[in-house]
Parts: structure tokens; C-alpha cells; sequence
């Protein structure tokens, strides 16, 4: 009954400074909303990380890609490939049956509405899917087969993206996701053949083609550049004012497409790969292939597992970066709140003196701060709570995409666990204060005013 | 309750730095059930006499005695239970919890000390009816009138059965029907053995015969020479 009556004259107070206790509440959960949003974002990309460093043992690559790069590219289809390997190191590894159990080579290239078009193998397809929720009825055998290199895959969450069904056909378009300098190679037409079960991965944010589609697509491609440089050469020899605009025009050409079309020698023509993902039969068969691919002259190998530890470790100290900016924020906030307490407390000495003359010790006068900072603190808390993984759900489908993985609204991280710990304790300490305050206060004066 | 003064002095230190002494070494030998009225204008220390008795103020000198009990040896925590158990205060303005309704302010020294049942609801009730606030219990107490709080005030020390009764200016600023009610109801309070202190500087008392008079202003009891 005591507590009750001490409750009850919290929740008045409360109410009677409104606006000060809703500024407060919304405060603490936009802080937290904050803390939570990141701390999801990042925990989804640390476990997406983690799940495909094991997935995908090694990776081969170009000599002079970074490791980072080269996952990045291979594996979350985030960041753009350098260089190119020829095909014969993958028919190399393919027969290496001491290391490895399989090998598969990877063309990215092209993309089609910013998803990104991964030229490979049926048994790459195989490996990294769950199955078909819908396939071309019509084609026995491969999906992805020599037969006919215009059949493709499309992961789930970008068959949905791009609208595609099976049977609607699309043509890519040179240059990595996001480029500039984008080609539309609208002679060659993609037909979708399957749409991939959804696995929660990257993998679900790609178009799988046979990576011959990808050679034919820039040998084409190659061929129609090799031409228009002849045509330029024979219009040099003429003195006229539109070949010298014209001019002007290809060296702006080239200069803007020179790292996105690979001219010449970095074109993703026949024979060649941007990478080779290789199955290993254990983990010290990756160790050696890492060190053979790594000291041979125009390539490079990835121990996908170390990349992505390095990965993680960075992503942990974002995660602490991210953590205690946003534990300050709500520190900040909390140190807000206590002043509009303190405030509180003077509009109420009247009553604070009143219960005091009437037998009501300091203690529990002074622990009503000690429960309205809570109140505050937990509803702001409770709100962030709901609103965070609200927010989040509503923009899944986009970070999903742009990060390529799979974000779990409703998973609570460590970073906010940390985060209700520590608003828990700092909003108890600054209550402290206002506890001391009240203790410290000259009541008697009070009722000596009265 | 006995009520012993010796020798007890309580001074403020005033804006200027000087110290000003508003009790100076009174005694008084106070019997239960006595009516003691306190004389003086504002300012000369009729309140605080009122914050020793209660032991929110403790003297600087001299030594007071309620039944016995020195209460400036009691711990705080003790002295505050002693007060919410034996002493009711009434004050000239400000004497409810706002945030509470007129029957939990009527019950709030129960509450407090742990002793409410639910019995005391309807006895709280009945002290209320006889005040003229029948059908009041729950309304809160910012919706009452001036007169209507005090006697609010005066139905929770009826309702306390104080050993002592602390009545601040009671009437100061009430109409006079409010102002007769809490008179009758102080005056039966002490008719049934509760010793009652009232300080006020207007007539609404005067023509009671108290048991003791002091005047702050001229600093003696009315029965000194």
C-alpha cells in the first residue's frame, strides 16, 4: 500500500510534466533505436561472413587482388574484381584430385538492374542451392549447360527485385553494379530458366549464366570495339572538323570506360575467369593449395576462412565504435533526463516537505527519483526495443539487397544487451544524484515558508 | 503527551550574517490534554516553536522531552516515525498531497506507518461526513476549495489519534463556516484528551479559554507579569 501511494505520486508527477517525461521516453528510444539498427546491421553482415568463409574454402584470383577483394567480389558480389586468370589454372585445379574435390570457375563481368550476372557451372549452381521454387520444364538436363548458353539462374530475393519469372528473357549490361560507364549489350539475350530456392545468403542476390554466355557476351563485344577502332583510324586521315569532334569523343570514351571494360588485355573474353572457388578435401589441402596459387606468377590465392576472421575482427571494432558512440548518446540523453528531473524536484518540495512532516523518511522521499528515472528509462528502453526491430523490418528488403545478406530484425546482439546494461546502470547513478539532492534539501525550510 | 521545554533556544542566521534568536531559553512544563495557544504576529516564531515540537527542528540549546522521550537523541529515521506516529501538523495552506485523492490523503499517515486496514476506509469516510465532505473521497485534492483542503487537513489528525495536534494558522485563510468547522473539530479533539497547539495571530480563538497562552511578540506566557 506504501509503495503503491509512493508509485502512485511518481506517476503524478510524471504526469504533470508531460511533454518533459515524453521528450525524455522518446529520447532514450531513438538512442537505442539507433544502437539496435547498427548492432543488427552489423551482426547480420559478421554471421553472413562467417557462414560463407566456411562455405567457400579458397579462392583463386589475379595476381595483385586484394584477399579482401576478391571475397568481397566472389563471395558477397559487393566489391569489383581485378584482373583476370586464364581457364587453363582452373582445368589445372580441376585435375589437382589430391587437394581438391572440386573447382568452379567464376566470370563476373555484367549485371542486370544493379544485380550482379556471375558467369559459371551448373555444379557451382548445384552446390550453393537449396533446390528450384520454379524451373524451365522444357530442358533436360543442366539448367546452365553449353547446349545453350542463354539459360540462366536468378537467385530468390533477385528474381523478386528484378520482377523475373521463368521463361521472361533480359540482356545485361557491361560494367560492375553502380557503374557509370554501364555498355547494354542488347544483342545477346539472357533467358531465365530457373528461380533458386532462397538460402538466406548473398547467393540469393545473384543471376547465375554459364560463364561461356559471359565470353561470348565481351568476345562480341571485343569484336565491335576492334572495329570501331579501325573506323577511327580511317577517319584520322581525314581534315574535317566533325572527325576532329569525333575524336574528342572516343578519348573521352576510353578514358571514362578504361577501367570498367578491361580494354584490350583486362577484357573478360574467352579462356579467361575473374576467380575459381575450390572445394578442398581438407583444410590443410587449403593450406597448400593457398601457398602454391599464392607464389605463382599471375595469380593469387584466398583462405576464405582467414579473410573473413579479418573481416569479422574489423567488424568488431566497428561494432565497439558503433557501441560506444551510441552508449554515449544515451548517456547524454540520460544526463538530459536528470536535469528535467532536478528541475522536477523543485515544483515539488512543497509535497516532498509535507511527507516528510508527516512521518515520511528521506529514504523513501528520496528513492521517488530512483523509480521515475526508472519508469523513464525502462519505457524509452521498451519503446527502442519495438521501434528498432520495426525499423529494421521495414527496411530489410533494402539493406538485404545492398549488403547482401540476410538481417534478422527481431535477433536481440550483445551490442544492445550491453546498451540496456549500461542505460540500466548510468540512469540509476544520475537518479542517485537527484537522490542526494533531495536527501541533502532543507525540507523544515520549506515548511518554514509555508 | 507531556510535553517538557528546558531551557530551549533556536536562532537563524539572518541575510545580513547576524544570528537571529527566535526561541530564547523557554520552559514549559506542557500536561496531556492541555489546549496551548501560541500569540504573535509573522515572523516571531510561533512556527518554529511548532518545527521543534514536531521534531523537525532540533534546539540549539536546551532540551525537550515529549512523555519522556528526548527526541534530538532519537535517530532521524526514528524521530520521523516517531512524528508520523504521535504528532499531527496542520498547516496554514499546502497541507495535501497532490498527487493523491481526499480519502488516501485522509489515511496517508496509516499508510505510511504500515497500520491501514481496510476498516479505516469507512472510518475516514464517517470523519469526512462529519466535516462536510461526504462524496468527496475520490476527487483530487487540486479540485477542492480552500476550505474545503483544510478541513481535509483537520479529518486526517482526527482520523491519526494524535497524542499531539500541531495547528499552524488553521483558519488564516478560510470563510468563516470552514473556519468555525476546523475550529469545533480542534477544540473536540482536545475535549478528548489530545494536547493541541495552535498558533494564530487572528481572533478566531480568543474566545476560547486555552490552558496556556504565549505571545511571541512580548516573549512570555499571558499569565506572567
Amino acid at each position: 500500500m506504501r509503495f503503491k501511494l509512493i508509485l502512485k505520486s511518481v506517476f503524478h508527477y510524471m504526469k504533470h510534466r508531460k511533454f518533459a517525461v515524453a521528450v525524455s521516453v522518446v529520447s532514450i528510444a531513438l538512442a537505442f533505436t539507433f544502437l539496435s539498427f547498427t548492432g543488427s546491421v552489423l551482426f547480420a553482415f559478421a554471421h553472413s561472413a562467417s557462414d560463407n568463409g566456411i562455405k567457400y574454402p579458397l579462392i583463386i584470383g589475379a595476381e595483385g587482388t586484394s584477399d579482401t577483394q576478391l571475397v568481397m567480389s566472389t563471395v558477397f558480389h559487393l566489391d569489383k574484381p581485378h584482373g583476370l586468370i586464364t581457364d587453363d589454372v582452373y582445368k589445372e585445379i580441376l585435375a589437382d584430385k589430391k587437394h581438391v574435390i572440386d573447382a568452379y570457375p567464376i566470370a563476373v563481368a555484367d549485371n542486370y538492374k544493379s544485380i550482379q550476372l556471375i558467369g559459371t557451372n551448373q555444379q557451382f549452381v548445384d552446390w550453393i542451392g537449396k533446390g528450384y521454387v520454379a524451373k524451365d520444364s522444357s530442358v533436360k538436363g543442366d539448367l546452365l549447360s553449353d547446349d545453350d548458353i542463354h539459360r540462366v539462374v536468378v537467385g530468390y530475393e533477385a528474381a523478386e527485385r528484378a520482377s523475373l519469372a521463368v521463361g521472361d528473357t533480359f540482356s545485361g549490361s557491361h560494367g560492375m553494379v553502380g557503374s557509370a560507364h554501364a555498355h547494354h549489350h542488347a544483342n545477346f539475350k539472357y533467358k531465365v530458366a530457373g528461380i533458386l530456392a532462397k538460402v538466406n545468403g548473398p547467393e540469393d542476390y545473384a543471376i547465375y549464366s554459364n560463364y561461356k554466355a559471359v565470353w561470348a557476351v565481351h568476345d562480341n563485344m571485343h569484336h565491335e570495339h576492334s572495329e570501331h577502332h579501325d573506323e577511327h583510324a580511317e577517319a584520322k586521315t581525314e581534315p574535317h572538323d566533325e572527325t576532329a569532334e569525333h575524336h574528342n569523343e572516343h578519348a573521352e570514351h576510353h578514358a571514362e570506360g578504361e577501367e570498367e571494360h578491361h580494354h584490350e588485355k583486362g577484357m573478360l573474353t574467352s579462356g579467361k575467369l575473374t576467380a575459381i572457388v575450390v572445394r578442398t578435401v581438407n583444410p590443410i589441402a587449403t593450406v597448400e593449395m593457398e601457398s602454391i596459387y599464392s607464389a605463382r606468377e599471375g595469380t593469387t590465392a584466398v583462405n576464405t576462412s582467414k579473410t573473413v576472421r579479418r573481416l569479422i575482427e574489423y567488424m568488431n571494432t566497428a561494432e565497439k565504435a558503433v557501441g560506444i558512440f551510441s552508449y554515449a548518446v544515451l548517456v547524454i540523453v540520460l544526463l538530459m533526463i536528470s536535469v528535467t528531473i532536478m528541475m522536477g524536484i523543485n515544483e515539488r518540495k512543497r509535497d516532498l516537505a509535507l511527507m516528510r512532516s508527516l512521518g515520511v523518511g528521506r529514504t523513501a522521499i528520496s528513492s521517488m527519483v530512483v523509480i521515475e528515472t526508472f519508469i523513464i528509462t525502462a519505457l524509452g528502453l521498451l519503446l527502442g526495443i519495438v521501434v528498432g526491430p520495426l525499423l529494421l523490418l521495414y527496411f530489410k528488403p533494402a539493406l538485404d539487397a545492398a549488403m547482401t545478406v540476410n538481417i534478422e530484425p527481431f535477433i536481440i546482439t550483445n551490442i544492445e544487451i550491453m546498451g540496456i546494461i549500461v542505460t540500466l546502470i548510468a540512469s540509476q547513478i544520475l537518479a542517485l544524484i537527484g537522490m542526494i539532492r533531495i536527501y541533502s534539501m532543507n525540507l523544515v525550510e520549506e515548511i518554514a515558508k509555508n | 503527551m507531556d510535553i517538557v521545554l528546558n531551557n530551549v533556544s533556536v536562532s537563524y542566521k539572518g541575510t545580513d550574517g547576524k544570528e537571529n534568536r527566535v526561541i530564547e531559553d523557554m520552559n514549559l512544563n506542557l500536561k496531556k490534554g492541555s489546549l496551548f495557544y501560541l500569540k504573535g504576529g509573522s515572523g516571531s516564531g510561533k512556527s518554529t516553536f511548532l518545527n521543534v515540537v514536531s521534531g523537525l527542528i532540533l534546539p540549539q540549546k536546551g532540551k525537550m522531552t515529549l512523555d519522556g522521550t528526548d527526541i534530538s537523541t532519537l535517530s532521524e529515521h526514528k524521530r520521523d516515525l516517531f512524528r508520523a506516529k504521535n504528532i499531527g501538523y496542520i498547516f496554514q495552506t499546502f497541507n495535501l498531497l497532490a498527487p493523491l485523492n481526499v480519502l488516501e490523503n485522509v489515511c496517508f499517515p496509516a499508510i505510511i506507518t504500515g497500520k491501514h486496514t481496510a476498516s479505516d476506509n469507512s472510518r475516514a469516510k464517517e470523519i469526512l461526513d462529519e466535516l462536510g465532505l461526504k462524496g468527496y473521497y475520490a476527487k483530487p485534492v487540486y479540485h477542492l476549495s480552500v476550505g474545503q483542503r483544510q478541513r481535509v487537513a483537520v479529518a486526517r489528525v482526527l482520523f491519526s489519534d494524535y497524542s499531539v495536534v500541531l495547528a499552524d494558522e488553521p483558519t488564516a485563510s478560510l470563510d468563516k463556516i470552514s473556519a468555525s468547522i476546523v475550529k469545533e473539530s480542534l477544540l473536540k479533539l482536545n475535549k478528548n484528551g489530545t494536547t493541541v497547539i495552535i498558533a494564530s495571530h487572528d481572533s478566531t480563538f480568543d474566545s476560547h479559554k486555552a490552558d496556556v497562552v504565549y505571545d511571541f511578540e512580548k516573549r512570555r506566557f499571558e499569565d506572567e507579569i
